[in-house]
C-alpha cells in the first residue's frame, strides 16, 4: 500500500508542477510519437505497450498521437538496433524495454545493449508459470519434472517466446537436473500456438499471454516461479511447495527513450510514466494480468537494472 | 441474424463504408499498409464502442486488398506483397488498353472470394482453426518450400526464376538474425541492421525499374487505346474458375497463422498457370493471372480472421493489430470469443458481407474511370510515378538511406527488365526469407539436427511431395516432348 500512496502523492505534485516545468524547459513532443515495441504483435511486451498507449491517449497525457510500431526479432535486438540506428537522438520516440532486452546482449556480444537507450521507468514485474496443454498427463510440476528427468536428454521440448523465457527454462532445467530442448519463437503468442498444436510439450511464460487460454481450459498452469501463489490462481502451487528448488524468477518491464535524448525530454517522459502507473486503468490491467506493481524511476531504476544484470549474468554463467 | 441487425444500424454501415474507403486509399499508397493505417487510427477510435471500431478496422483490412490492386495494374507498383502477382499480368493488360477489364475482374473476383471466405468463416471457423494448429515449424518450412518452387514457374525461364528467387532469399538474410540476434551482412552500416524492407525492393524493381526502362526505350511505351472498360463475357468465362479456385486456396492458406495473403496469391497464380491450356499467355496479360491471385488474397483476408476469432491467435500482421485493438477495448481474445462475445463476432462477420458489397458497387464504376487515366501518355505519368515511389519509400521509415536503396535497386530492376529476368520471385524470396529460415531452424532444434523431421511428419511430407511434383512434372513433360523429336 505504502508505495502506491507515495506514487499517488508524487503524481499529485507532478501534475501541479508540470505545466510550469514544461514551459520552463520548453520541451513537448514536436510531432507524433513513435512507440517502438521490439517484439512481435500479441506477446506480453506488445500487449503492455498498447495498454500504456491507450492510457496516454485516454488521459491526454501527451498532446500528440502515440503510434505503436513493432520491430520484432533477435530477442529484442532488432528493435533496440533500430532505435540506436534510426532514432538515436529523437525525443519523440519511446521504446518498451524489459528483461529480454537486457539479456540478449549478454548472450550475443554484438547485439545492442541497454546502454544505447536511456531507461526512464519500470512499470511492472511479471511472474513466470509452467504451462502444459490441457490434455497433458502431468497434473503438477513435480510429476512433469519426474517425467522430464526420466526421459533422454533434450527430448522434452519447451517453446520459448524470447530470451527471458529461455532463462526461465534454464532455471527450471537446472533445478530438476534435466537437459531440456528449447525451440525459439518470435513471441509468447507464437510459442502458445505451438503448445496448443502439440509441437512442444511445455511453455514457461507470463500469465499475461496465457489468461485467455487458461480460462478456456485449453492450457493448464502447473507451477509458479515465486514464493507465493497467485490470488487469481489459488489452485496452482509454487515450485517450492512441490519440492522443486527453482530460483525465483521475475521479469521487469519498463520504458526508455533513445540514448541521445536530452534531460528535458527525459524528464518529460518520466513525468508521463509516473502518471500512467498511477492511473486506475493501469492498476486494473496489472490485476487482470496477474502481474506485480513495481514503479521505479531514475536512479532507483538504474540501480535495479545493475542488480538484474548481475543476476542474469550469474544465472547464465557469463560473468562480465 | 442478430449480427446482421447489429451490423445494419446506420452508424455501423457508415463505419463499414468509411473503413473500406480508407482501406482502399491506404492500399493505393505504397508504404502505408493496413496495419499501419489501423495503428494510426487507433487513438481516434477509443471513443467508439468496440463493435463499431472492429467493423472500421475490418473494413480497412479488406478494403486495402482492393486498393493495392489499382497501382499494381495501372503503374506496376504493388502496394502490398499480396498484389505482386497481380501486377505481372495486370500491368500487361493495362498496356494493351485493358486496364478496365483487369480492375473489373479483380473487383468481381475479390467480391466473390470475400463473400465465400466470409461464409467459410461463419460455417467452419472453429474446426478449421483446430486443424491449422497442426501446422508446426516443419510444416511451415515445407509450405514455404512449396511456395519457393512455385516461384520458379513465374516468368519465361525456370532457371532465371530460381536465380531471382534465391537472390531474394539471400537479400532477406541481411540484418539481424531472427533467432539469436547477431548482425549479418550489415557492412558496418547501422542502417542496414534492419535489412532491406519489402516495400523498398518492390517499389524499386517494379515501379522505378519500369519507369527507367520506359525512358530508355526512347519511344515511350505505346499504350493501346483504352478498350473494354469492363470485363467482357469472354473475360468472365475465362475467369470464373480461377476465381473459384483462388477463393478456396486463399481461404485455406489464409487460415494458417503467419503465412497469409502473400503465399496464397502466388499459389493461386501458379495453379492457374499450370492448369491453363496455353501457359505461355501468362506474363503477357492473361486475365486468369489477375482473377486467381486477386480472389485468393481477398479470401485469405477472411481466412486470417479464423485463428484470430476462434483461437485468439493472430493470423497475419494486420489481424494482430486488430487483436491488440480488441484487447484495448476490453475484449479478451481467446478460444471463447465466439461464445462470450458472440454479438460482436457476428456483427463483424455480417459487416464483412456488407463491406464486400460496398466495395463491389464502389469499384466497378471506378475501374472504368481509372482505366481512362491511362489515356494520358505514360511519358507524362512518369514524374508523378517517381514521386509516388520516393514518397512511399521515405514514409515507411523516414530514412534517406532507403531512398538510395530505391535508386540502386531501381537500376537493378531496369537491367532485369532489359534482360528478361522475372522480378516477382526476387521480391517474394525476400518476403519469405525470414519465415523460411526461422521455420527451418526451429524444426532442426525440435529434431536435434536431424533433417528427417521434414519427411517424417505426414503433413510436411505431403507439402514437400507437392513441391517435388511441381518441379518434376514440367521436367518430365519436357523430356517426353523431346524424346520423339530426337528419335525422328
Amino acid at each position: 500500500m505504502q508505495p502506491t500512496r507515495r506514487s499517488a502523492l508524487a503524481l499529485g505534485l507532478g501534475t501541479l508542477a508540470l505545466p510550469g516545468l514544461a514551459r520552463a524547459q520548453g520541451w513537448q513532443p514536436t510531432r507524433d510519437v513513435e512507440f517502438v515495441i521490439p517484439f512481435g504483435v500479441g506477446g506480453g511486451a506488445d500487449l503492455m505497450a498498447r495498454v500504456i498507449q491507450k492510457i496516454i491517449t485516454d488521459e491526454r497525457l501527451v498532446p500528440v498521437a502515440v503510434n505503436p510500431v513493432n520491430r520484432p526479432g533477435g530477442g529484442g535486438a532488432v528493435g533496440m538496433a533500430y532505435v540506436a540506428a534510426s532514432r538515436r537522438t529523437d525525443p519523440n520516440t519511446i521504446v518498451a524495454i524489459n528483461g529480454t532486452t537486457q539479456i540478449t546482449p549478454i548472450m550475443v556480444p554484438n547485439a545492442r545493449t541497454l546502454t544505447l537507450v536511456r531507461p526512464i521507468a519500470n512499470v511492472m514485474l511479471d511472474d513466470f508459470l509452467l504451462f502444459v496443454r490441457a490434455d497433458s498427463p502431468h497434473q503438477t510440476a513435480a510429476a512433469f519434472a519426474a517425467a522430464a528427468k526420466a526421459a533422454p536428454a533434450r527430448s522434452v521440448n519447451f517453446g520459448t517466446g524470447g530470451t527471458t523465457d529461455q532463462m526461465a527454462v534454464t532455471v527450471f532445467g537446472r533445478a530438476i537436473g534435466a537437459e531440456l530442448n528449447m525451440v525459439n519463437f518470435n513471441s509468447g503468442g507464437e510459442a502458445l500456438t505451438a503448445l496448443l498444436g502439440g509441437h512442444v510439450q511445455a511453455v514457461i511464460g507470463n500469465p499475461l499471454e496465457f489468461m485467455g487460454q487458461l480460462q478456456a481450459r485449453a492450457v493448464r498452469a502447473i507451477g509458479v516461479f515465486r514464493d507465493t501463489r497467485f490470488a487469481d490462481l489459488p489452485d496452482v502451487p509454487t515450485m517450492k511447495e512441490q519440492g522443486i528448488a527453482a530460483e525465483n524468477f521475475q521479469m521487469w518491464r519498463g520504458i526508455a527513450v533513445p540514448g541521445g535524448v536530452n534531460d528535458a525530454a527525459a524528464a518529460y517522459w518520466t513525468e508521463v510514466m509516473r502518471k500512467v502507473v498511477a492511473t486506475e486503468a493501469w492498476k486494473r490491467y496489472l490485476k487482470e494480468n496477474v502481474a506485480s506493481e513495481a514503479p521505479m524511476f531514475g536512479a532507483e531504476f538504474t540501480a535495479f537494472l545493475e542488480r538484474q544484470e548481475k543476476l542474469y549474468r550469474e544465472l547464465l554463467g557469463r560473468p562480465a | 441474424m442478430a449480427g446482421f441487425a447489429a451490423a445494419l444500424t446506420p452508424g455501423h454501415v457508415a463505419m463499414c463504408f468509411l473503413g473500406v474507403l480508407l482501406g482502399q486509399v491506404v492500399g493505393v499508397l505504397p508504404g502505408i499498409g493496413p496495419s499501419a493505417a489501423i495503428a494510426l487510427l487507433l487513438p481516434i477510435t477509443f471513443g467508439l464502442e468496440p463493435t463499431a471500431a472492429l467493423i472500421l478496422f475490418a473494413g480497412i483490412y479488406y478494403g486495402s486488398q482492393y486498393g493495392g490492386t489499382l497501382t499494381s495494374v495501372l503503374i506496376s507498383v504493388p502496394g502490398e506483397s499480396s498484389t505482386v502477382m497481380t501486377s505481372i499480368d495486370g500491368y500487361q493488360m493495362a498496356l494493351q488498353g485493358r486496364a478496365g477489364a483487369a480492375l473489373g475482374i479483380a473487383a468481381i473476383g475479390s467480391f466473390i472470394a470475400g463473400t465465400l471466405g466470409t461464409i467459410g468463416l461463419m460455417l467452419i471457423a472453429p474446426p478449421l482453426a483446430k486443424m491449422a494448429l497442426a501446422f508446426g515449424p516443419p510444416e511451415y518450412f515445407s509450405l514455404v518450400v512449396l511456395g519457393l518452387v512455385a516461384l520458379a514457374a513465374v516468368g519465361s525461364s525456370v532457371l532465371k526464376g530460381l536465380v531471382a528467387g534465391v537472390a531474394g532469399l539471400a537479400l532477406g538474410t541481411m540484418g539481424i538474425d531472427p533467432q539469436v540476434g547477431t548482425a549479418r551482412y550489415d557492412f558496418g552500416q547501422i542502417w542496414l541492421l534492419d535489412g532491406i524492407e519489402f516495400i523498398v525492393l518492390t517499389v524499386a524493381l517494379f515501379g522505378l525499374g519500369e519507369v527507367l526502362s520506359g525512358c530508355a526505350d526512347a519511344a515511350a511505351r505505346p499504350v493501346a487505346k483504352v478498350k473494354d472498360v469492363l470485363p467482357t463475357r469472354e473475360d468472365w468465362q475465362r475467369s470464373k474458375w480461377p476465381i473459384a479456385r483462388g477463393s478456396v486456396i486463399g481461404f485455406v492458406i489464409g487460415v494458417l497463422p503467419a503465412t497469409g495473403a502473400t503465399i496464397a496469391s502466388f499459389v493461386a497464380y501458379i495453379v492457374e498457370k499450370k492448369l491453363a491450356r496455353d501457359p505461355s499467355r501468362f506474363g503477357k496479360g492473361a486475365i486468369e493471372g489477375v482473377a486467381g491471385p486477386e480472389a485468393s488474397n481477398n479470401a485469405a483476408a477472411s481466412g486470417a480472421l479464423v485463428p484470430m476469432l476462434s483461437l485468439g491467435v493472430p493470423g497475419s500482421g494486420t489481424t494482430a493489430v486488430i487483436l491488440g485493438a480488441l484487447i484495448m477495448f476490453g475484449v479478451r481474445p481467446g478460444p471463447e470469443m465466439f461464445t462470450t462475445n458472440a454479438s460482436l463476432v457476428w456483427a463483424l462477420i455480417a459487416s464483412m458481407l456488407i463491406g464486400n458489397l460496398i466495395l463491389l458497387v464502389m469499384n466497378l464504376p471506378l475501374a472504368g474511370l481509372f482505366a481512362r487515366l491511362l489515356s494520358v501518355p505514360y511519358s507524362w505519368l512518369y514524374p508523378p510515378i517517381i514521386a509516388l515511389c520516393i514518397a512511399g519509400v521515405y514514409s515507411q521509415a523516414n530514412s534517406i538511406e532507403d531512398c538510395w536503396l530505391l535508386v540502386g535497386f531501381g537500376l537493378v530492376g531496369w537491367m532485369m527488365r532489359r534482360h528478361d529476368w522475372p522480378m516477382a520471385p526476387m521480391v517474394l524470396g525476400l518476403v519469405l526469407s525470414p519465415l523460411f529460415e526461422t521455420a527451418m531452424r526451429q524444426s532442426l532444434t525440435l529434431s536435434l539436427g536431424d533433417p528427417a523431421i521434414f519427411v517424417a511428419r505426414p503433413l510436411s511430407a505431403g507439402l514437400l511431395a507437392c513441391a517435388a511434383l511441381a518441379l518434376l512434372v514440367p521436367l518430365a513433360a519436357l523430356a517426353w516432348q523431346r524424346r520423339p523429336s530426337s528419335v525422328r
